[in-house]
This record gives C-alpha cells, structure tokens and sequence, in this order.
C-alpha cells in the first residue's frame, strides 16, 4: 500500500508506534533481505546522454 | 473560461498574474499551495534553472515550463508534468488535466511518447513543495528517463535520477525514523532520501543548495 495519500506522504501508523531502536533494527532486516531480492528491470534501456549536460 | 497558453508562448509577469487569478476562482484557492508569485517572477528564481544543465536552451525552457506549471495549478494540490525530449529540447508530452489531487495519469499519447523517445526528462510539479517520492525515482527508473525534476509551489526546485528500484516500505520506515527522533515530515523525507542515496543508485539534491555525490 502507498504511502502517500493525495499530495502528501503519510507515515504508516505502525511505524509511528515503534521505537527508534526498533526502527533501526527492522530496517537493517528489510534491508537484508531487499539486497538478496532479485533486481527489478526498467521497462527500457536507460540511453547514456552527451557528457555533463546535467550539473549534478 | 480556462486559459490555455500555447506551449510557444512566453510567459510573462502579466500571464503570471492573468493566469494565478483564474485559477484560484476556478478551484478556489488553498493558500498552503499558494505560490510565491514574488519569488516565481524575481531573477534569484530564473537563475536557479542555469544551475540545471549546460544547456542554455534548455534551462529557457524548463523555467517557462516551470512558471507554466505554477500559475496553472497556483492555489490547488493538483500536479502537472511534461517531458522534454533532450535530443531535441522539445516537449514531447504534457498531462496538465489531472483532476486527482497528488496523482497524474499517463494518457496513450503519453505513453506513446514515452516509448518512442530515447532521451527524456520530465518535469512535475508538488503543490505541497516536498521533494521527490519514492514513486518518482521508481517511475524514474522503470521509464528509464535520464533525469527528473520537481517543481515546487514555494519555489524549491528539486532534480533527481534513479538507476534501482526502491522498496517503498523500506522508505517509510526510514521516514519514520527520522520523524520520530524529531524532524518534520519534509525533513524526515529529505533525510531520508540522503539515506537512500547511500545505499541504492539513486540522486538528488535541491537546485541553487548543495552538491549531489555521485558514486
């Protein structure tokens, strides 16, 4: 589920309920096991751009 | 009676404020997503899109559409985007008729734009003057766009580019951390997003504020 609602970012209520050290702890679990996910592929091939046009 | 300006159009400080007053009576005008007209029209505004690229044409043209986007939709929660094709610096698709607050729908044409072309950036408004979500580095990412920019109603203009996905749920609870050790909710977001960059191919920064570190 999104957690953004309309134009504005909510955060989920059961996030707000937990610690921070509970936080910190759970996000190096989701973390864990994101990294072990396979990866998702873009719909298309991203196309390499003239050298520094973008001042990033 | 709406007013449409032709994408050709310059616009000026009198459309600027032709356009903000129209607006606000067709929607009736919400002053949390008013925009700063004083700002939109000053020169500190219209230099900050030279900071954007090394192109002068297309740093013209991301400002016009920028204060296009801003007189429309002054007042409203509702979002406008376009996409520039970057081979050409032409707008190749527009969705400026959303009618849901905080969402923009791809049209066919779109869609159709956007695989056709190789090279694109887009360029979205946030009435609400947040950075970039999670669902626009995703979209980002999965549309394979070679760079995304937000624009926000207070003025803060925002760049960002993905090349991973990242999890939403993850986000919010990195989100909620910050959150919960103090900061408000924009700038638990921004942390959050510093975060992000550390561990997923993601940037971005404030245009005219910091340096993005690109791995």
């Amino acid at each position: 589920m999104s957690a953004y609602e309309n134009d504005r970012f909510v955060i989920p209520e059961k996030y707000l309920k937990m610690s921070t050290e509970e936080l910190e702890r759970e996000q190096e679990k989701m973390l864990e096991i994101i990294k072990k996910q396979p990866k998702i592929m873009p719909d298309k091939e991203k196309m390499p751009l003239k050298e520094n046009l973008f001042r990033f | 009676m709406r007013q449409v300006w032709g994408l050709d159009e310059r616009i000026t400080p009198e459309k600027i404020n032709e356009g903000y007053e129209i607006e606000a009576q067709r929607y009736g005008r919400d002053k949390q997503v008013a925009i700063n007209r004083g700002y939109i029209q000053s020169s500190g505004y219209r230099r900050k899109f030279d900071l954007i690229s090394g192109s002068e044409e297309l740093n013209r043209l991301l400002y016009q559409l920028a204060k296009r986007m801003l007189i429309h939709r002054s007042g409203t929660k509702y979002e406008d985007m376009y996409w520039v094709n970057l081979a050409t610096n032409k707008v190749v698709a527009w969705e400026t008729d959303s009618e849901k607050e905080g969402e923009i729908r791809y049209s066919q044409r779109t869609k159709k734009a956007i695989a056709e072309c190789d090279q694109l950036l887009t360029i979205h408004s946030h009435p609400n003057s947040h950075p970039p979500s999670i669902a626009d580095f995703n979209s980002n990412y999965m549309n394979a766009y070679n760079m995304g920019l937000v624009i926000c109603h207070d003025g803060t203009v925002y760049m960002y580019e993905s090349n991973e996905m990242v999890n939403e749920e993850y986000f919010s609870m990195v989100v909620a951390y910050y959150f919960k050790m103090g900061y408000n909710e924009k700038e638990a977001q921004i942390s959050a997003l510093n975060k992000m960059q550390q561990r997923f191919h993601i940037w971005f920064k404030e245009v005219g504020q910091d340096e993005c570190i690109r791995k």
